[in-house]
């Protein structure tokens, strides 16, 4: 698990999966349907294309609302995820998924402002 | 483009509106220099290879402040000076120590961010309390590099209560670069504008029928690139300033008669 946290891993939504293919990334998406092994679940995006996240061990608890998945991308455009995170909206105000889709068009439309790679220090 | 930056503009204002904003937009947005974009002070920074200085906080990502070039106690982010900095990511791990917490911030552009953050055992009103992996966090601080190592050193770590402030921080980060690094495209502009003057002030005092070649213009125009003179030619002649006569390297003034 620390190889994948060490290394950048570009937001991005369904529509950039094909692009990221065996890279590392960062999803951040709903929870649609939960399959009943507990294994996979899928997750929407702000544009509301669904996209598949992978998982090593079954969900331990009922998982719902907006999840930050951390994973390689598969060779089907399936998030293998390494690691998840839900992003509590339970302190007031609800988390803008379409808003945030605009915020990673802009940062990769804008990569020399946002970039997604340490380079060489000056 | 132009649509984008006001997109950005906007949303930063409807976050700014809605209370759930960083101090950064409430300090006052960013400035590069008095004056703004057509003073004289400007282009003077710009003869001078100019460096934009960040006054306030500069919202960054943690590839930008491991990627920033450093010059004694100085970094910088392209052309961008930073040294009070805001972060936003997720922490991964905490240290705590007597004197200061460490924890591992991991923002998604890069390994995760060291924060160190001083404990201050003498106030017992202030909140030491460590926040636990898996809090996304706020980090306002200044970029350390202490024998090669990149820190933040924090005089704030606060955990995120409204999520849209990851949002609201990546719009940020591209607003202030944009905004910040703004100067040296317009200062080229300007550089350019000049130079156009120029060509177009030789190409009007020549007296000659014929007018005056590219040739001449260069060899008057030594500072001057031969590829910028033939920009300037093309622009003015499409701008309907100058005409050409004898051939395409021979140009003369359509505003001769002033």
């Amino acid at each position: 698990m620390a190889g994948i946290l060490d290394v950048p891993k570009p937001r991005i939504n369904c529509s950039m999966l094909s692009q990221h293919i065996n890279r590392a990334v960062c999803f951040v998406g709903r929870v649609e349907k939960v399959h009943p092994t507990g294994k996979t679940f899928s997750v929407s995006d702000g544009e509301g294309n669904n996209a598949t996240v992978e998982l090593n061990e079954p969900l331990e608890e009922e998982l719902s609302g907006i999840v930050e998945v951390i994973g390689m991308v598969s060779n089907k455009g399936a998030i293998m995820a390494t690691t998840y995170d839900v992003l509590r909206e339970d302190k007031g105000t609800p988390f803008d998924l379409e808003l945030y889709n605009e915020a990673v068009k802009l940062i990769h439309d804008f990569p020399q402002h946002y970039p997604f790679e340490v380079a060489a220090s000056g | 483009m132009p649509n984008k930056w006001l997109v950005i503009s906007a949303v930063s204002c409807v976050f700014a509106c809605s209370g759930g904003y960083s101090e950064t937009v409430m300090a006052g947005g960013y400035t590069q220099s008095p004056g703004g974009f057509a003073s004289p002070s400007l282009s003077q920074g710009g003869e001078k290879k100019g460096r934009t200085r960040a006054s306030q906080i500069v919202p960054c990502t943690v590839s930008q402040l491991m990627s920033a070039s450093q010059a004694d106690e100085a970094f910088r982010v392209g052309e961008v000076e930073v040294s009070q900095v805001t972060i936003v990511g997720i922490i991964r791990s905490t240290d705590k120590s007597m004197t200061n917490i460490q924890y591992k911030v991991d923002d998604m552009t890069g390994a995760p961010m060291d924060v160190k953050q001083w404990v201050d055992t003498e106030d017992p009103s202030v909140d030491n309390t460590v926040l636990p992996p898996g809090t996304y966090v706020k980090v306002s601080g200044n970029l350390r590099s202490f024998q090669n190592h990149r820190s933040v050193v924090a005089f704030s770590v606060r955990p995120l209560e409204d999520m849209n402030e990851i949002t609201s921080h990546m719009l940020e980060v591209v607003q202030a670069h944009m905004v910040l690094s703004k100067p040296q495209t317009t200062v080229r502009i300007l550089k350019h504008a000049r130079r156009f003057l120029l060509v177009l002030c030789l190409i009007r005092s020549c007296p000659e029928p014929q007018g005056i070649s590219i040739q001449d213009l260069k060899q008057r125009l030594s500072g001057i690139s031969l590829a910028v003179i033939k920009q300037a030619v093309e622009f003015l002649s499409n701008e309907g300033h100058i005409f050409s006569t004898i051939d395409e390297d021979h140009y003369k003034s359509t505003d001769n008669d002033d």
